[in-house]
């Protein structure tokens, strides 16, 4: 059994450890015969009696699904703030502790949980919580279909090396190399236009040159495959972003600049503005094409362009990659292609621990995990119109639940309660027949 | 621990012309000659046989640590032919029966108006059931349950076929159907007893702090003692040899689901799409599937039928065999023409002296279950690790020993490995103790199956 004292320490912002070994239940595998409870009750209270127990098999019969109910050892729980007595903390290993001493069983804590999980004995009305086992948990040891797991919290992180590695050598060339910009570049034989450029050039010249088709079609066809990899990878305003945001201090946009529309409004205005006026509108304030233009070796720090990238930047005490969430029109372009791509991010919801967790609604540079969803125990589905692919979510998913497919596999998100958010494709097991 | 320790030491007498319900204390010589489950209901039922009774009872191992310990045993005389019959409640009723802190509901007489029963950690109390009354099955346990909310979770009820439509009815447990071949559901309507609702949440107070890791070996033993990726109702078919019934019945199954503290889940929740709802039951009733399989796809929608208005699947399936017209052979609307035409419900009955047979196949197995007391919904396995030609009576043996100790029969038929030593063992005590409770069991066993009980050579 896995020790408490050897995971890792990652903290979130709050200081508050976030990967910390955790109790995980899949509904796929539980069959519902509540050993679970049984043996809790008696590692607790030497009794099999599921009024004791900490953790509560839930079955929805008409649906044919199980739950279970126990606690989440949430990053931000509700139970802790509302208990009056203050017999609810979180140690320092960030579980969420009772100290059934001190609890006074005003079942506070019950009532504002999501989850319902600090549970409590219908005879004595005694508050009974999780406490893990002290790292041994007796439900997991028992499960005879190994439904609950616990295990510390494990995340690829690997993930970053590469996408750093990627976002600094796309610069490093864009930028500085290859003095060029990413609005057309040539590399002998191979030619690479930005599309919105491209879309504009032709609504302002009226002319197609089919030569430029191709070298256009290159990025939006990287995206039909694989999404907003350009966003997330490739972008080198995007890796600026990336870099100054790590030390932004950030206040949040007000409401009304949070429209993500605005960004295909930016689309087509530019394309509509090209035409009206004979040449392209946008390319002389594209962020990305100015990291090349003004900030590369070229020129320098040269020309009018140079403020357009400390506006940019400025955006981003709002909230992470601002321009890119609301205004770019490359990225709205790009999330069109996306939008009908082949491959999908997604927060698969037998693994996800929802609102006890949020870690990915902590990272997402997008901000496209919604957080309220995730409150209310769903797993949020994640729009790829929007995703960067950066791939953020499934680096720092402390369970597995975040992953990379292919749009036609089956996803099924469930809520605590069982009822689907999305269409039921059927995830089950199949018969081993 | 003393073997004493494995009861609640309370059982519950429930008049239901009076109202009156009141508690009794637990005989131990009761306990100490007939064990519990199905021989302590035979006890029960000779000393209440002036009122009718319906018996629900437990066994020493129901709610224990022990394998599959879900086991309620309800034993009354069957409205089809007067004969008194054991039938096995899986699932969670034995569980919750103990959890409310009883070892057995004795049901007396009949109630004027219809009745429900809910025991609840210790409390019992007889309300009126006149809304429930007419209601299908899934609309009963809803109502049950919107009323009280986390509070019923194990709901034995009857649906209109129950109540006095036709002595092939049966009672449901929670939404789906039960192994009641005997018209336990015609019984409970005749008391106007529409349901009794079970919630325990209390329970034995000591358990041996040995009986989890032993739980665990045993789970360990059963799941190495089966066929690999085995599981589910594809399971029980598979050690029938028979084919999974119809096309239409398990084409898209979904999830297993597996009784109180059971390690293997032999019950599969169907799901299938018609037009554009889904239709989903949990296939409870083996024998209920089979009995249907020559429907090819209409089998789903009959069983799930069945178990929606309470009618006793193998049984309405013979029915459906003899009865004449396609209208007859559609449950709701078989029901109706057996409320209008008294001689269809004649013509239509397979036999008004026997329980409808299990729909397999003659065998050693399936005669002996015939003649015997126990409900013919129980699978006809023939038991691994048996005497050559034994089969039929190690089968009648080991349904035994788990309906006295209250361990799921299915399970103690599929697995192997399990045998009645090793759930004596979990009753615990020095070689003598475990000795003497092997004697008490076998002598309880001997009084329900005779000369059968004994080992085979």
């Amino acid at each position: 059994m896995l020790n408490l004292n050897k995971t890792s320490s990652d903290r979130n912002s709050s200081g508050v450890k976030t990967n910390h070994p955790a109790l995980v239940f899949d509904p796929r595998l539980c069959t519902g015969c509540r050993t679970c409870e049984m043996v809790c009750a008696q590692s607790h209270f030497g009794t099999v009696s599921s009024g004791k127990a900490a953790i509560r098999s839930l079955c929805l019969e008409e649906q044919g699904k199980i739950f279970s109910i126990y606690c989440q050892h949430c990053q931000e729980p509700l139970c802790l703030e509302v208990c009056p007595i203050k017999a609810i903390s979180r140690n320092a290993e960030g579980l969420v502790c009772l100290d059934s001493k001190a609890c006074v069983d005003c079942g506070l804590c019950t009532a504002a949980c999501p989850e319902g999980a600090p549970l409590r004995d219908p005879e004595t009305h005694q508050v009974q919580k999780c406490d893990l086992c002290k790292g041994e948990p007796a439900c997991v040891a028992a499960c005879p279909s190994q439904a609950l797991r616990y295990g510390p919290a494990k995340s690829p992180s690997w993930i970053r090396f590469p996408r750093w590695a990627v976002q600094a050598v796309a610069f490093f060339l864009l930028v500085i190399v290859l003095v060029g910009t990413v609005c057309s570049l040539s590399l002998g034989d191979f030619n690479l236009t930005c599309p919105v450029g491209f879309l504009q050039e032709i609504v302002a010249s009226q002319t197609i040159i089919l030569a430029t088709i191709a070298s256009a079609l290159i990025l939006l066809v990287l995206t039909v495959f694989f999404g907003r990899v350009f966003c997330g990878w490739l972008c080198p305003f995007g890796f600026i972003l990336d870099l100054v945001g790590r030390f932004f201090p950030r206040f949040g946009n007000p409401k009304i600049l949070r429209a993500r529309q605005t960004k295909y409004s930016v689309l087509a205005a530019s394309i509509v503005g090209s035409a009206a006026v004979g040449h392209q509108v946008f390319c002389p304030v594209c962020p990305i094409g100015t990291v090349c233009r003004s900030y590369g070796v070229k020129d320098f720090f040269f020309g009018s362009g140079l403020a357009v990238i400390p506006v940019a930047l400025a955006l981003e005490i709002g909230e992470k990659r601002n321009w890119c969430r609301y205004l770019c029109p490359v990225g709205a372009l790009f999330g069109l292609m996306a939008k009908v791509g082949l491959m999908k991010v997604v927060i698969g919801a037998h693994q996800c621990k929802k609102f006890s967790c949020m870690e990915c609604a902590e990272v997402c540079p997008v901000g496209i995990v919604d957080k309220e969803m995730l409150r209310e125990g769903v797993s949020p589905a994640l729009s790829m119109a929007e995703c960067i692919m950066c791939l953020r979510c499934v680096e720092h998913c402390p369970y597995g639940a975040a992953k990379v497919r292919l749009k036609g596999q089956a996803v099924r998100p469930h809520g605590v309660e069982g009822f689907s958010v999305t269409p039921v494709t059927g995830t089950s097991r199949e018969p081993s027949s | 621990m003393n073997w004493l320790e494995f009861y609640e030491g309370r059982g519950l007498v429930v008049d239901l012309a009076s109202g009156k319900v009141r508690q009794e204390a637990l005989k131990p010589e009761d306990a100490e000659a007939k064990v519990g489950g199905a021989a302590l209901n035979v006890a029960l039922f000779q000393r209440y046989a002036e009122s009718d009774p319906i018996i629900l009872s437990t066994g020493p191992l129901t709610a224990s640590f022990a394998p599959a310990s879900c086991l309620a045993v309800m034993t009354a005389k069957s409205p089809v032919n007067g004969n008194l019959y054991h039938v096995p409640l899986t699932w969670q009723a034995g569980a919750e029966l103990k959890f409310s802190g009883l070892d057995y509901i004795v049901l007396l007489a009949q109630a004027n108006k219809p009745v429900m029963l809910r025991v609840r950690r210790g409390q019992a109390e007889l309300t009126s059931a006149e809304t429930l009354w007419g209601k299908d099955i899934p609309e009963t346990v809803r109502t049950v349950r919107s009323a009280n909310p986390g509070d019923s979770r194990s709901i034995l009820a009857i649906g209109p076929a129950g109540e006095g439509k036709t002595p092939y009815a049966q009672v449901n447990q929670n939404f789906w159907g039960t192994l009641d071949k005997a018209g336990f559901g015609a019984a409970w309507g005749r008391k106007k007893l529409k349901a009794l609702v079970m919630t325990g949440m209390g329970g034995r107070v000591k358990v041996d702090p040995d009986h989890p890791a032993l739980s665990r070996q045993l789970a360990e033993e059963i799941k190495k003692g089966m066929p690999a990726k085995m599981t589910g109702s594809t399971a029980i078919f598979k050690k029938l040899g028979e084919k999974i019934p119809g096309p239409g019945l398990l084409s898209s199954p979904a999830k297993h689901f597996a009784c109180f503290h059971c390690p293997f889940p032999c019950q599969t929740f169907i799901e299938r799409k018609k037009s554009k709802a889904f239709l989903r039951f949990l296939l409870t009733d083996p024998g209920g599937a089979m009995a249907f399989r020559n429907r090819g796809k209409r089998a789903f929608d009959s069983l799930a039928e069945c178990f929606r208005l309470g009618l006793e699947p193998m049984a309405a399936a013979l029915c459906f065999e003899s009865a004449k017209g396609e209208e007859a052979c559609q449950p709701e609307a078989f029901l109706n023409l057996i409320e209008q035409d008294e001689d269809l419900l004649k013509r239509g009955l397979p036999n008004i002296q026997k329980l409808a047979p299990w729909p397999g196949p003659e065998n050693d197995i399936t005669a002996i279950a015939g003649k015997s007391s126990f409900s013919t919904g129980i699978p006809p396995i023939a038991p691994e690790g048996g005497a050559a030609g034994q089969s039929a009576r190690e089968w009648a043996r080991r349904v035994a020993f788990s309906m006295i100790l209250g361990v799921c029969p299915i399970l103690m038929l599929i697995a192997p490995t399990l045998n009645e030593e090793k759930l004596i063992a979990f009753m615990g005590g020095e070689d003598k103790e475990i000795a003497a409770n092997m004697g008490r069991l076998r002598g309880a066993t001997r009084d329900l199956l005779g000369e059968m009980a004994d080992p085979p050579a």
